[in-house]
């Protein structure tokens, strides 16, 4: 079935083996589906700490950028500009900054590679600028809505065969005996000192038939969370459950938050367990050092703080953190602080650059929005990004969920294989 | 050394994650510094004359991926300015005067050591042993050179955790004092200044 036909037919293809069943939820979900004008953009809970709410009319602009192009969507017409991503994306977001304009940015993984001088194709999307037209600040509402653009209603969505069970979900969790090769593989480059650690990542890919905003109705009740509802297109929707913040900027301050160390919270005692886990904290430790490096081009002097170790309690896993934090330079550009803090480095590893080399030989299959980072940006002086784990992608008809974890010399392949699939437990949710 | 004009330090990026904390430190001591990758070529007399010092940076990998570490080292010999080597810095310098390196019995990555010292000017400040964080799983083994000198190591098992030059002023050391968990770090560079 090609994906440009799959519209109202097929979805009553699909409604109609099921009429005799479940007919009363099906009816919902096709009143739901064909009926609801369903929004493009939602952001709620730990943006800027969930103290702070807007809510925006319509969109301006939307602008993506590939390494030698750009597309702006005006008007409801694309536009194309060629020209070094670089030099362009740092000229706009400079810009809309100093103007006090906002927008939303969703950078993916593929831009630290073009950051880093690694190899990435023509064809990657390296980020997303959306501008919103008017909005009006409201205190009453926890998110913003961006109405305009896109119908949700016109999404691609997972393509299932009309003979298959409309409700069992098809998940294709990654290989263990790959996972364990690599996982040797990184062994080596460790032992020889090309990585202190390296953030390893596997895909799962989600075939079934549902909605983004159902899958967002089902996560965003997480006062712990970047909540986010995003629309990059048609076929790219991201729904971010993101627990860990890169960077936000109040006033001068600007603070990292890199998160590394993981349990699971069945294990009885587990805050204390992780709190005196020696291979947890040096982990995170590595991972503060790097952040520190990250950070202290970007900040005033003597102003360097380090908040070391934090607890952080989720549902299913607990996490520890640091904070690093300082006071800006007068003269720094959003430009150099995106610049050297993209991509996180608790997503990479140390040391990033040739970690990220090791991870573009290892990894099968581009990461894009995962470990990517969506942020909002209200004027210089107002900005929080996240970075995007535990979180949904819908592209090309097929549900994406990375998970993943930070591997050193005394990782165990079993243990690590578990929080892989422990901090993918959200799927079987939906 | 010149009071007139603030020192400056020229410090060589051997593509490390650390770079720019060495940097940030030496800042918060009144220091500017150029940071330039190792594969960076300038053998302009000028240039060089500019600075006070060098750093060699820590990095990964092997004494393979040094780029043009070697020649930076010598160029500051000739001036007869000192040179300290963090990590893969300090296995360089080591190597240049016949050090031989192997893998550590497993890698300190992030791990805090406890370190000892003689009375050397580079540790002025701190007490032996201290505890400073090390980035390394290769370790110098061996110096078949007498001009090398061991000023620091670790007990259970014995790492050579700094070394210097008798003659010229080359200094080494195996863990990093821009680590957040090195006590006192900062002395190691400020000591280094002392040495313009």
């Amino acid at each position: 079935m090609d994906f440009e036909k799959f519209s109202k037919n097929d979805l009553i293809d699909i409604i109609c083996c099921y009429k005799y069943t479940e007919s009363e939820l099906l009816d919902y979900k096709k009143n739901i589906y064909e009926n609801f004008e369903f929004p493009t953009y939602i952001f709620e809970n730990k943006w800027f700490s969930g103290d702070y709410y807007i809510n925006v009319i319509n969109t301006q602009a939307i602008i993506y950028f590939y390494s030698n192009d750009l597309f702006v969507l005006y008007e409801g017409k694309f536009k194309r500009l060629k020209g070094d991503f670089w030099e362009i994306y740092s000229e706009i977001i400079n810009f809309l900054t100093e103007n006090n304009i906002l927008f939303f940015n969703l950078n993916l993984y593929e831009m630290g590679n073009y950051l880093f001088n690694l190899y990435i194709k023509k064809t990657d999307l390296l980020s997303v600028i959306v501008v919103p037209g008017e909005f009006i600040k409201k205190y009453n509402e926890r998110y913003f809505i961006v109405k305009g653009v896109f119908k949700s209603n016109n999404i691609f969505l997972p393509k299932v065969k009309s003979n298959e069970i409309l409700y069992s979900k098809y998940i294709n969790y990654p290989n263990k005996a790959v996972y364990k090769k690599n996982l040797n593989k990184i062994r080596r480059y460790i032992v020889n000192g090309y990585t202190y650690q390296i953030n390893y990542t596997e895909r799962i890919f989600i075939n079934k038939y549902i909605h983004p905003y159902d899958i967002f109705e089902k996560v965003r009740n997480n006062q712990n969370s970047y909540s986010a509802y995003f629309t990059i297109s048609k076929n790219r929707i991201v729904i971010s459950d993101s627990p860990e913040r890169l960077f936000i900027i109040n006033n001068d301050k600007i603070k990292a938050e890199p998160i590394k160390g993981t349990i699971s919270t069945k294990i009885p005692d587990y805050c204390k367990k992780l709190m005196n886990s020696n291979k947890d904290l040096r982990e995170l430790s590595m991972i503060t050092d790097l952040l520190r490096n990250d950070i202290s081009s970007l900040i005033q002097k003597n102003t360097l703080n380090v908040k070391y170790p934090v607890l952080m309690k989720l549902r299913e896993v607990a996490h520890l953190y640091s904070e690093v934090s300082g006071k800006l330079n007068e003269d720094i550009l959003f430009s150099d602080i995106i610049k050297n803090l993209f991509p996180g480095g608790s997503i990479t590893g140390v040391p990033k650059k040739m970690t990220m080399k090791i991870i573009s030989h290892i990894e099968k299959g581009k990461r894009k929005i995962y470990t990517g980072s969506l942020g909002i940006v209200n004027s210089n002086n107002n900005i929080d990004y996240n970075i995007l784990i535990r979180s949904f992608y819908l592209e090309k008809n097929k549900y994406v969920y990375g998970t993943g974890g930070g591997i050193t010399i005394s990782s165990d392949i079993e243990e690590e294989w578990k929080e892989l699939i422990n901090k993918s437990e959200k799927i079987q949710n939906l | 050394m010149d009071k007139a004009r603030a020192t400056n330090i020229l410090i060589i990026d051997n593509y490390d994650s650390f770079t720019q904390t060495i940097s940030y430190y030496l800042k918060n001591l009144e220091v500017n510094t150029t940071i330039i990758k190792n594969d960076f070529f300038n053998d302009n007399v000028e240039f060089l004359n500019s600075f006070d010092g060098c750093i060699i940076s820590p990095g990964p990998g092997n004494l393979l991926n040094i780029g043009l570490c070697e020649f930076y080292i010598n160029k500051f010999i000739d001036i007869k300015k000192p040179v300290l080597g963090i990590c893969l810095g300090h296995q360089i310098i080591a190597s240049l005067y016949g050090g031989i390196l192997k893998k550590a019995d497993h890698p300190y990555h992030g791990e805090t050591r406890k370190i000892y010292f003689n009375d050397d000017v580079l540790f002025d400040g701190l007490k032996s042993p201290c505890v400073m964080t090390c980035y390394n799983s290769l370790i110098i083994d061996e110096c078949y050179n007498h001009d090398i000198q061991i000023t620091a190591w670790t007990k259970n098992p014995f790492h050579i955790m700094a070394v210097k030059h008798k003659k010229h002023k080359l200094y080494g050391v195996q863990f990093h004092p821009e680590s957040f968990l090195s006590e006192g770090g900062e002395w190691i560079l400020k000591n280094f200044l002392k040495m313009i």
